[in-house]
């Protein structure tokens, strides 16, 4: 049991996998719970890539490296974890999981709801073992309505939540965001829910269940395109980087390859302090840029004026310039520019994580920074059933010799079960 | 039936989308939440649009469900009562600049010593600590700090932020994880503290992935074209959607789905590298642009191959799985009002409520408010 975060105390048996329900449990690790992750032999997390191992390059050959165990995706997704196989379709494997189920404050799956029920391991059922349980379950479409059957990952939940009819460049086709977006706004707000039921139960004793849509969680980060409609019956598309409201409201090429600057002038202070920096007094005195609203009206000519001034400059000493007269304003940055940026590693969301396997790499790591209860990052990702013989010894009192045996029939253990070929090799 | 958060005060004074998505949740699960707004109303309420009677939508979106006091800095008297009203709260939430507790003459350390049962989230663009504290930033700054704007967008065009204020909600809904698990720790007998959220780090949290790949998995990510790979949605006949017609096994499934019945068994198309072509995109997509969205949608659900159509904001209203899980709610006090989302799970016990309609700025008086009353919306 950790003893810091404000979770401590917490335990919390994840049934997660990919990234929807994974982010959500990690938030729970994150904050201080004690966290098991469960997996299967037969089946791995998909995040892990499955036996084959398809990384080549992806980390200095090691030996007795396991590719499953190094995956970026999964190694970025599972912080502070700890982590067990078992077959749950197997009696003895499932009589583990109810016992761990019992000792539980909560349990998270993200199955569709038809596994769940193929498995028999419902509410209802989990609620015979511990009857305040507090049980999320993440899917794509939730657990009821036509629709909860259907398959969705990020990639066709974006567009069914309306979120890729937004996104885009003006007057272009719809585009989703570049990768997966609404499987962590899912996540975050089953950490939401579940803190929400916490809460809930502390004070009368009760647990209860919780049915989250990805497809609604992500509709909710839009909402007021669907409120615009209903009360003004305009339907909203893809604005790219505009604003409803304030121009100038972009993304710029600054001097150089990938060099970009994002600025935006929400004030007639910030406004006037652009033109300053620009030297373009001529701007501030242009009758078309007059105001806010004057602005908004001539953004076409206005993006192009400054397009054209920032493609001459370094994009550091803009975003520095621009930033004393209080603009707001950023470099866009990426992956390398973030894990290496300073701002970051000082508040301490950017940290190197050691792995036993993978190395040491900067990894984003505490979202939150609270003055009593700081949170850290004290395990890295766990690999394929690392923790399954201590906790099963440790909670369901099973010895070595029993341990061998559940490895044996694959109920645990780790690695690909006996029966297990490696795919053909495909030439491409 | 209690609510979840039932008895539980907030004051929200951030004058942010962030601060007030969070708020909202709040209120949706019971809490009592005043937003505390300066002369003239907070400067949310000058986003646009606007609907027919000069109100924006996107303010009546994110305060809907709460009571509204305004609180001039400069009058001595309603500060002390605002701070009367701050020390009776359970959660104080502030924001950057004039959304700032000292903008309103109130120290943060100092609220925390006379309250220190309460949690006390600031929500600012990028934190309270750190080289960036107290500087401008807004959704643009978020997705271009987090390294979200480098990968989103096309391969020949300019990076891009996401739609809208959906940096805003997402660190919205992240504080509210955060602020509520200090609730409970509060609740199991620890004390209050100061919690502090970055809607950049927000955001940052969930590039987690696409950093460590940049670091040593699959190398950076970069903005791509458009493909038939499941990145982004393609044409069909009536809009777009998006499918994974190229991965994983089901491809055969997929194809003999959209009619393409002789490619499916073309060992051609069996490596990933081939189905990844820009022929394999022409090939499949002519056939898309002959097929609707629902017929797509419902024939490759069968194949359990994952797929989405494209929905606009007045489609999403009509849906039919957002209908029958109940999604849209009308606010209790405003039955004949539009249709508000949310929120996205449904909690067997505690479930949320949607009572109040979105305020006028100072329609509450301070005084009401700070001596406890709970008042009604006229």
């Amino acid at each position: 049991m950790s003893e810091w975060g404000p979770l401590a105390g917490i335990r919390v048996l994840a049934m997660t996998h990919a990234w929807l329900g994974t982010f959500c449990t990690e938030l729970m690790a994150l904050n201080g719970a004690e966290v098991i992750q469960v997996e299967s032999r037969r089946r791995p997390d998909a995040w892990r890539g499955g036996y084959d191992g398809i990384y080549a390059g992806a980390v200095p050959p090691t030996p007795g490296l396991r590719p499953w165990n190094v995956r970026s995706l999964y190694n970025a997704a599972n912080l502070n974890k700890q982590g067990i196989t078992l077959d749950i379709s197997q009696p003895e494997g499932r009589e583990i999981f109810l016992h761990l189920a019992s000792i539980s404050d909560v349990v998270a799956e993200n199955f569709s709801p038809r596994v769940m029920r193929n498995l028999g391991i419902s509410y209802e059922d989990l609620t015979q073992v511990k009857p305040d349980l507090v049980m999320i379950s993440l899917s794509a479409y939730g657990g009821s309505g036509p629709w909860r059957d259907r398959l969705g990952i990020g990639g066709t939940l974006e567009p069914s939540s309306g979120m890729s009819a937004l996104l885009g460049y003006p007057g272009g086709p719809p585009l989703n965001s570049g990768q997966m977006l609404p499987d962590p706004v899912g996540g975050y707000y089953g950490f939401a829910a579940v803190v929400t039921a916490l809460r809930h139960r502390e004070r009368t004793g009760e647990g209860q269940h919780i049915d989250l849509s990805m497809q609604e969680a992500n509709h909710t980060l839009i909402g007021d395109a669907s409120l615009e409609y209903a009360l003004t019956g305009n339907v909203r598309g893809p604005m790219g980087n505009r604003h409803t409201t304030f121009a100038p409201h972009g993304v710029y090429a600054a001097r150089g390859h990938e060099q970009w600057v994002a600025l935006a002038a929400e004030t007639e202070e910030q406004w006037r302090a652009l033109c300053e920096v620009a030297r373009r007094p001529e701007w501030a005195a242009d009758g078309r840029f007059a105001d806010r609203a004057s602005r908004k009206a001539n953004e076409d000519e206005l993006d192009a004026l400054i397009g054209g001034w920032l493609a001459g400059q370094d994009r550091d000493d803009v975003v520095a310039a621009l930033t004393v007269h209080g603009l707001p304003v950023a470099p866009v940055l990426d992956g390398d520019e973030v894990a290496a940026d300073a701002v970051f590693r000082e508040r301490g969301v950017i940290e190197p994580v050691t792995h036993p396997e993978a190395g040491t790499w900067p990894q984003a790591g505490i979202p939150y920074h609270y003055s009593r209860t700081p949170i850290q990052v004290t395990r890295p990702a766990p690999m394929l059933g690392e923790h399954s013989a201590e906790v099963f010894e440790r909670y369901c009192g099973v010895t070595p010799e029993r341990y061998a045996e559940l490895e044996e029939k694959v109920i645990t253990g780790g690695g690909p079960p006996p029966e297990w070929e490696p795919a053909p090799q495909v030439q491409s | 039936m209690n609510p979840a958060l039932d008895g539980v005060l907030v004051a929200d004074l951030s004058g942010r989308m962030s601060g007030a998505w969070c708020s909202r949740l709040m209120a949706d699960f019971g809490a009592d939440v005043v937003a505390v707004e300066p002369p003239g109303g907070s400067k949310i309420r000058r986003l646009e649009p606007l609907d027919s009677e000069g109100r924006s939508v996107p303010a009546m979106y994110a305060l809907a469900n709460k009571r509204s006091v305004v609180v001039d800095p400069a009058d001595g008297e309603q500060v002390a009562l605002l701070q009367t009203l701050l020390e009776r709260c359970d959660i104080v939430i502030e924001g950057d600049g004039d959304g700032a507790l000292v903008h309103f003459g109130v120290d943060r350390e100092a609220l925390l010593g006379r309250a220190p049962q309460q949690v006390l989230v600031s929500l600012t663009a990028h934190g309270v600590t750190g080289g960036r504290a107290g500087r401008a930033g807004n959704d643009l700054t978020a997705w271009a700090y987090s390294g979200w704007a480098s990968i989103n967008g096309l391969a020949d065009r300019e990076p891009l932020k996401g739609s809208g204020w959906v940096a805003s909600y997402l660190a919205g809904v992240a504080a509210y994880g955060a602020a509520v698990s200090a609730l409970v720790y509060r609740d199991r007998g620890g004390e209050g503290q100061h919690v502090d959220v970055s809607e950049t780090e927000a955001l940052l949290e969930i590039f987690g992935p696409n950093l460590l790949s940049a670091a040593y998995g699959s190398g950076r990510t970069r903005r791509k074209s458009i493909d038939i790979s499941g990145t982004f949605p393609v044409e069909v006949g009536d809009g777009h959607l998006s499918l994974t017609i190229a991965r994983g096994e089901r491809y055969r499934d997929a194809l003999i789905a959209i009619g393409l019945v002789e490619e499916a068994d073309d060992p051609k198309w069996a490596p990933l590298s081939a189905r990844e072509t820009p022929e394999f995109y022409a090939l499949v997509q002519a056939r898309l642009r002959e097929m609707d969205r629902a017929t797509l949608f419902e024939s490759l659900s069968a194949l359990r191959v994952s797929a989405g159509p494209v929905l606009r904001p007045d489609e999403v209203l009509e849906n039919e799985q957002l209908g029958e899980r109940g999604f849209w709610r009308q606010v209790e006090e405003w039955p004949d009002g539009p249709p508000f989302a949310g929120p996205p799970f449904l909690m067997e016990k505690t479930p949320a409520r949607l009572r109040r309609r979105p305020p006028a700025p100072g329609e509450h008086t301070l005084d009401e408010v700070a001596s406890g009353a709970e008042g009604t919306t006229s």
